[in-house]
């Protein structure tokens, strides 16, 4: 009778131990991907989502910005340079009306990372940032950081004109970002952006990979 | 008379400058940030006159210069190229918008904010000369 009891047990211990695991790897589990409508152009999910290496940049308050400050909440990125007067501006304003539209994840934070910081820094992000939304963190740093992050997201970026003078044009990678609130890129929005593409994009996406 | 009239309710009505066979209209400058280095100017420039028409400079004493540019995107990639000239043929549009041809405005003599005016000079390459007013928006 007790060693039937203790057979039982064990029973039970292994099912549960057994459940514990399989609840752990179904977690883990990458869910289908996303399909995005078609009458939603140039979204493209990441599945599985990328990890990103350690990285060590600034804000536009001069403080740092790592991966620990991506994680527990949504984050849209926009990689760019403040000399920029065509792209960078209607893109900034893009993510200035998204931080107010509705329905979206509270949680979330918008990120303007400069790939001239040469020309960028703190304090020019800070005045470039702070004219579309105070909300709007500037990030810059170390071209070797910038490129740590970079890469992995795929932005590619060249200088045109005379560097050393100050008088160039860059060139760049111009989609907006998506990440998860473990720090890992979902997504990203090829340009042309507009409000309702980036909006409707990223609810689908946040409503999505919760 | 009805004819004239007309004419000048539509060249006020639309903002626009008439010079010679280059038609000149909705000229608008973006706000940018207090310090911007370089803004971005728009325009729908047309060749309204019989002849093909070259557009060789561009300048604006509010500016240390002014170029066009076109932006490109190539997928993702967003690429600016400084146009030398613009060629427009008989009855062409040029049209100068938001994440295309623009005005690159570099250096900025003085801030500008929503409301400014800033003066500008298209030259053609027979030698005449367009000015018109390009209003900063935000």
């Amino acid at each position: 009778m007790f060693k039937a009891n203790i057979k039982y047990a064990l029973v039970l211990i292994l099912f549960g131990v057994g459940l514990i695991v399989f609840g752990i790897t179904a977690m883990d589990r990458e869910p289908e991907k996303l399909k995005i409508p078609d009458d939603l152009k140039g979204v493209i999910i990441d599945s599985p989502p990328a990890v990103m290496p350690e990285f060590s940049l600034l804000t536009n308050k001069k403080q740092t910005f790592t991966n620990e400050n991506l994680k527990g909440k949504w984050t849209l990125l926009f990689p760019g340079y403040t000399h920029c007067p065509d792209v960078c501006p209607t893109s900034l304003r893009v993510l200035d009306k998204v931080s107010n539209a509705k329905d979206l994840p509270e949680n979330t934070q918008f990120a303007f990372m400069t790939v001239d910081p040469g020309r960028d820094t703190p304090e020019v992000m800070n005045e470039f940032v702070n004219y579309f939304n105070e909300k709007i963190i500037g990030i810059t740093g170390d071209k070797a950081e910038i490129d740590v992050l970079a890469e992995p997201l795929g932005v590619i970026y060249d200088y045109e004109g005379d560097v050393a003078s100050g008088d160039y044009i860059v060139n760049h990678f111009a989609a907006v970002y998506i990440f998860d609130p473990k720090g890992r890129e979902r997504a990203y929005i090829l340009p042309p952006h507009d409000v309702d593409k980036v909006a409707r994009a990223f609810k689908l996406i946040s409503d999505y990979y919760r | 008379m009805l004819r004239l009239f007309c004419l000048i309710v539509l060249l006020s009505a639309s903002f626009s400058v008439y010079a010679r066979d280059v038609l000149v209209e909705s000229p608008w400058v973006r706000e940018a940030p207090p310090n911007a280095k370089a803004l971005a100017g728009y325009v729908l420039i047309t060749n309204v006159g019989k002849n093909t028409q070259e557009l060789v400079a561009v300048s604006s004493p509010v500016f240390e210069r002014v170029e066009f540019h076109v932006t490109t995107f190539d997928g993702g990639m967003m690429r600016m190229k400084h146009l030398e000239t613009l060629v427009l043929k008989s009855g062409e549009l040029a049209e100068f918008e938001p994440g295309g041809r623009h005005l690159m405005l570099i250096n900025p003599k003085k801030k500008l904010k929503d409301g400014d005016k800033v003066p500008m000079t298209i030259t053609l390459k027979n030698g005449a000369t367009i000015s018109f007013d390009m209003q900063v928006r935000r």
